[in-house]
């Protein structure tokens, strides 16, 4: 067996072992760590030119397999699902054991995601990651029964649709490009070179994909289930779908769609489209944003208006804005999971989220105000926290020469930048707003929030940590994907 | 002496200090105090050294850290020491230790201390960050990081709303000029990829020689820029702008994207300098401890607007336009500015209008082709704005934290020596013939006379308006008989407070002259300013008289003001409109597009698929209760429509 093959289902088989009695908090906190280890093993490994892949053919024709293997692009996903998975299985405090089996399956799910290199299998990890997602909605979240129960119907429902119209793209890719014959995203990778598609075909194609990955990435005008979603979700299922689960969307676009369909992304109704449902995460979901007046739909908006810079680095398509595009996946994970920690220790303590009835929380609990400070600067793009590195590339990236020259005049991709670049304004508005309201000011009377004890500031700590070195020296990450995507942006 | 070691000790040190206090704070306690105050007292050690013995030849360029560098955005952080570079970081290092020895008195009774200090120790990081900048990026790096140590001092009492308030405003405020800051970098970066180069070289002062011998070489040759064996794509490094940047517009490079890079670049000075229309967060940040406000928020933060343009001169200078646009906003800046000066009553904020209208003297000069001039002012300016503020701190010490003017009275005779330092930062801000302020506001007003008349004007009327607030604020502070309470009972502050005074003084006075002047100044003079020099001199001499007198006249043995000029008093009601609007187009425009958002995504397009799904799923739950059944239907679905494509 395989590393890679160990590192998806050791959080599976824990989820099993649990269901089956075994102690909860042990076995999560375990598997949790030891995959820490063995994905910065697998890290090491790959730094040192070591080729991780393994197959095992499971159907013959179409050839399905269960294939894994290790690009720099993987690697950084992986990286961030067993540092988000540490952070949010140590979240889990008195609860039954559904949350711990819960945040194992979305673990391994998204890990297999990340890892697989065939379509088949890919699609099939997401699917399990999203399952325990949408039942610990439903069964465990947070409000009265009625309203978490719409919720979670309005996530399957979205998310259920989102997923066939990805399977509808995916199926034509295989179609299209494998003539049928294989879900081998390595095999469909060097045919798409041979096939040659047309460039029309190709962009319907990438709509689609675009469309089916957009709506799992809650791409405007897709996006209406997501905030909810995130605001009802109990924290440690919060965390992982906004910090790991999410990014599947755009992972597969990069690692499935650009490669596949180099012609179809730059058609320039595909451009324009895309251009055009970023902008709506950046301004309008960024006012959206401002409007809100409790921290739990504050963040989940805010996650939804960040996607919007992804996208934009995704339709530069140029490499500096697609080594930034995973940059930021990889800083906006570890942020929003840090701020839905955050906001899960509060709302436990204090029982609202609502600005108008908290403030002064700093004077007694200056640790959850530091942390919640890194949090909140990190997705505002300070300079020395991940996101600003991962940020700065994308709209560099989009000024790229290869994206359109300037001189003959601002192309659309140059206005969906400067929209960008004043939805950065808006951040600093709508979370230094919320960080003051929160903690300074002068306590609220009858609320008391006491600060962490020491034994579970560790994953903060962790992430907070990840944040300012990546921050500090983004080359660590931007190196494992050197020249990936030199081909992409030609 | 090596360089590349003192450039990494400026930078580093204070971080090292900023992080050890934050780690280990509950450990060292009252030790993180003297772990600030020693990194401080290095770094003026390192910085005095860089002046005394600066490396040889004009400039010296070299790498400190690695940040980033892919194909095309070479941006690992470097270091520049030229005369600019080295002169600043003398004033940030000098004016910084002073202030932290200043606050270890100032801040005795703050149980908060080590927060403090360690917020200092990382706004001294990240102005050495500025000061050292070898590129755009890490220039825009450390301005956002500049930002966040104002942030976090100006909030340092966070319990209290106002000064809470006040440190997001000056954030936010901060932050719209940073989003035109990066506009114009993303802009200076695209054109480092056009590879010709202005086929017209300007004629510039013999100095720029060899650059512009170079410029012609390869403006000869079409694919000059790789050819020179030197790859300048995606080079943003100040050092290389001179030969790389257009000089202006031409056939290839369209006017209108040299005049939006280069109000970019300026937009983002506007914020950190605070030109109207974005000045409004710097009166506000005057809630933040008094010590701060003499370091970050009159000396070296906000100059650094300033510093940032002379050190992007030649991107500014390529459009004409955007050249005009800065000299009069600074210039409108230092006249509306100083009339809000003259009718406030916190000496605080009179202090706070005064140095808005002298970093407009300083804006208006960079935009009249005299960045120097600028500069100078700049130096001389944080010498005796640091010691106004400072010396303001031990009036506000001395009167049991009492800020308005017409509370205090009769000083002079309490606090002696805050009021003879405290009068010499007056006259040199004033302008009076010999001190230091005098010299360097005539050089901007030598470069208004030869550029632009209507500025000319402008300046002359600022540099009455300043004698005359400043003597008010004089005469109202320290003579006529005790107001308040607080000023009964006054104190003179301790040894540790007026010592900093004291040099401060010293300096008012003597970087007007020889030495510390020629060491300090930034760049070669702009050339013999011979003529119309006596005319400039009378004018501000002239005013200078004219302003004391009026000041004198007016507030001489009164008890209250006799003038009130609401328009004044009230900031020509700026920030009452900027509240109005944000409420209008932010906080309206968010609500009625949040309704949107939630009658079509949410109602139209989730609403109704969901409806029917959930017909779909009661019917499946006649077998069974539960949500996977419906999750599974989708799933399912999805699978059959899958085998049903693949079997076709």
């Amino acid at each position: 067996m395989s590393l890679l093959e160990i590192i998806i289902l050791l959080p599976l088989l824990g989820a099993a072992l649990i269901g089956f009695g075994a102690p909860a908090r042990l076995v999560g906190r375990s598997v949790a760590l030891i995959n820490l280890l063995l994905g910065g093993a697998a890290l090491a490994l790959l730094q040192q030119g070591k080729t991780l892949a393994s197959s095992r053919v499971v159907l013959d024709t179409p050839k399905i397999a269960f294939s894994v293997g290790l690009d720099g692009l993987s690697a950084i996903m992986l990286l961030l699902t067993v540092l988000v998975t540490l952070a949010a299985i140590w979240q889990i405090i008195d609860k039954p054991a559904i949350y711990y089996t819960a945040s194992l399956l979305i673990s391994g799910g998204a890990l297999g995601a990340f890892l697989s290199t065939d379509l088949f299998f890919m699609y099939g990890f997401h699917e399990l990651a999203l399952i325990p997602t949408l039942l610990m909605i439903a069964i465990h979240g947070h409000g009265d029964a009625t309203t978490r129960r719409g919720i979670a119907w309005k996530i399957t429902v979205y998310l259920g649709v989102g997923s066939l119209i990805l399977l509808a793209g995916l199926a034509a890719l295989v179609i299209y490009i494998g003539q049928g014959a294989t879900f081998d995203l390595g095999y469909l990778t060097q045919a798409a070179a041979n096939v040659k598609l047309p460039a029309a075909t190709q962009g319907w194609i990438f709509f689609i994909l675009l469309i089916g990955f957009g709506t799992l990435v809650s791409l405007f005008p897709m996006h209406s289930w997501a905030a909810p979603a995130y605001a009802s979700a109990p924290t440690p299922v919060a965390m992982l779908h906004a910090g790991v689960l999410k990014k599947f969307g755009l992972y597969g676009l990069i690692k499935v769609a650009l490669p596949l369909l180099p012609l179809g992304a730059k058609l320039e109704w595909v451009q324009n489209a895309l251009l055009l449902m970023l902008v709506g995460n950046i301004i309008v979901i960024g006012l959206v944003t401002i409007h809100q007046d409790r921290l739990d739909t504050l963040l989940g908006n805010s996650s939804v208006m960040h996607m919007g810079y992804l996208f934009l680095g995704l339709a530069a398509g140029s490499q500096i804005a697609l080594n930034g595009v995973v940059l930021l996946m990889f800083a906006h994970g570890i942020s929003i999971a840090l701020l839905f920690a955050i906001c899960g220790k509060l709302r436990n303590q204090l029982g609202t989220l609502q600005f108008d009835k908290l403030g002064g929380l700093a004077a007694n609990a200056p640790f959850l105000s530091l942390m919640f400070a890194f949090g909140a600067f990190a997705s505002i793009g300070l300079p020395g926290l991940a996101n600003f590195a991962g940020e700065v590339m994308v709209f560099v990236g989009t000024f790229d020469p290869s994206v359109g020259s300037l001189t003959s005049g601002l192309k659309n991709i140059h206005w969906a930048t400067i929209f960008g670049l004043w939805g950065v304004v808006m951040s600093a508005v709508y979370m230094l707003r919320a960080y003051r309201k929160l903690f300074f000011g002068k306590p609220s009377s009858g609320l008391f929030m006491s600060d962490l004890v020491s034994s579970q500031r560790l994953p903060f700590v962790l992430l907070a940590v990840v944040l300012l070195v990546a921050g500090c020296y983004p080359g660590f990450l931007t190196g494992l994907i050197h020249g990936m995507f030199v081909t992409a942006a030609n | 002496m090596n360089y590349e070691l003192t450039a990494k000790v400026l930078l580093l040190l204070p971080l090292f200090s900023a992080l050890t206090i934050l780690l280990l704070h509950k450990l060292l306690r009252e030790a993180s105090v003297y772990v600030s105050l020693g990194s401080a007292i290095i770094c003026l050690i390192c910085s005095v050294r860089l002046l005394l013995s600066p490396p040889s030849g004009d400039s010296m360029e070299g790498m400190l850290l690695p940040f980033l560098n892919l194909p095309g955005l070479k941006a690992d952080f470097g270091y520049i020491l030229d005369k600019q570079a080295i002169g600043m970081m003398f004033i940030v290092t000098f004016i910084g230790f002073l202030v932290h020895l200043y606050s270890t008195a100032y801040m005795k009774e703050d149980d908060a201390r080590p927060r403090f200090f360690g917020a200092l120790s990382l706004f001294m990081f990240s102005m050495t960050g500025i000061v050292l900048s070898s590129h755009f990026v890490m220039m825009f790096v450390f301005w956002e990081l500049v930002g966040l140590s104002s942030y976090l001092l100006i909030g340092h009492w966070f319990k209290k709303p106002e000064a809470a308030d006040a440190a997001n405003k000056a954030f936010m405020t901060n932050r719209i000029g940073d989003f035109g800051f990066m506009i114009g970098i993303l802009c200076v970066w695209a054109l480092s990829f056009v590879g010709t180069i202005s086929d017209k070289p300007t004629t510039t002062h013999a100095l720029a020689a060899p650059e512009q011998l170079l410029a012609t070489k390869m403006a000869n040759s079409p694919t000059a820029v790789t050819t020179e064996g030197a790859d300048y794509t995606g080079d943003i490094r100040f050092s290389t702008l001179a030969t790389t940047y257009p000089k202006s517009s031409s056939s290839s490079i369209p006017g209108w994207l040299l005049t939006l890079a280069a109000l970019g670049i300026f937009m983002g000075a506007v914020g950190k300098s605070a030109q109207v229309p974005l000045h409004v967060w710097l009166p506000d940040a005057m809630e933040g401890p008094t010590p701060v406000s003499a370091l970050i928020h009159a000396a070296t933060m906000v100059a650094a607007g300033v510093y940032m343009l002379v050190r992007a001169q030649v991107v500014i200078a390529a459009s004409p336009l955007a050249m005009d646009v800065i000299a009069w906003t600074g210039g409108i800046t230092a006249l509306l500015a100083a009339l809000m000066a003259v009718q406030q009553n916190d000496i605080k904020r009179i202090l706070a209008y005064s140095t808005l209208s002298q970093l407009g003297y300083m804006v208006m000069s960079v935009g009249l082709h005299a960045g120097e001039a600028g500069m100078f002012h700049l130096y001389t300016h944080a010498f005796f704005k640091a010691l106004l503020f400072l010396g303001a701190g031990a009036v506000i010490y001395a009167c049991h934290h009492e800020q308005d003017i017409w509370k205090m009275g009769g000083l002079k005779d309490k606090t002696p020596m805050t009021f003879v330092t405290f009068a010499i930062g007056t006259l040199a801000l004033m302008g009076m013939p010999f001190m230091s302020g005098f010299f360097s506001k005539e050089e901007i007003l030598l470069a208004a006379k030869h550029e632009c008349w209507g500025l000319l004007t402008i300046g002359v009327i600022t540099a009455f308006l300043t004698s005359f607030y400043m003597t008010r604020c004089v005469v109202v502070t320290f003579f006529g008989k005790a107001r308040g309470e607080g000023a009964n009972h006054a104190h003179e502050a301790p040894m540790v407070m007026l010592v900093p005074l004291m040099l401060l003084a010293a300096f008012s006075i003597l970087s007007g002259y020889g030495p510390v002047a020629e060491k300090l100044k930034a760049l070669k003079p702009h050339g013999p300013h011979g003529d119309g020099a006596g005319l400039v001199m009378g004018l501000s001499i002239g005013v200078f008289v004219l302003g004391a007198l009026a000041g004198l006249k007016l507030y001489w043995g009164k008890d209250k003001d006799p003038l009130n000029i609401p328009l004044f008093a009230n900031r020509f009601y700026i920030d009452q409109i900027y509240a109005m609007i944000v409420k209008i187009f932010q906080d309206r425009l968010a609500w009625i597009v949040t309704a949107m958002d939630t009658i079509f995504a949410d109602g139209l397009a989730a609403r109704l698929p969901t409806a029917v799904a959930c017909r779909v799923g009661r019917t499946a739950r006649s077998l069974q209760s539960g949500q996977l059944q419906g999750y599974g239907f989708v799933f399912g679905a999805g699978l059959i429509l899958a085998i049903y494509l693949m079997t076709r």
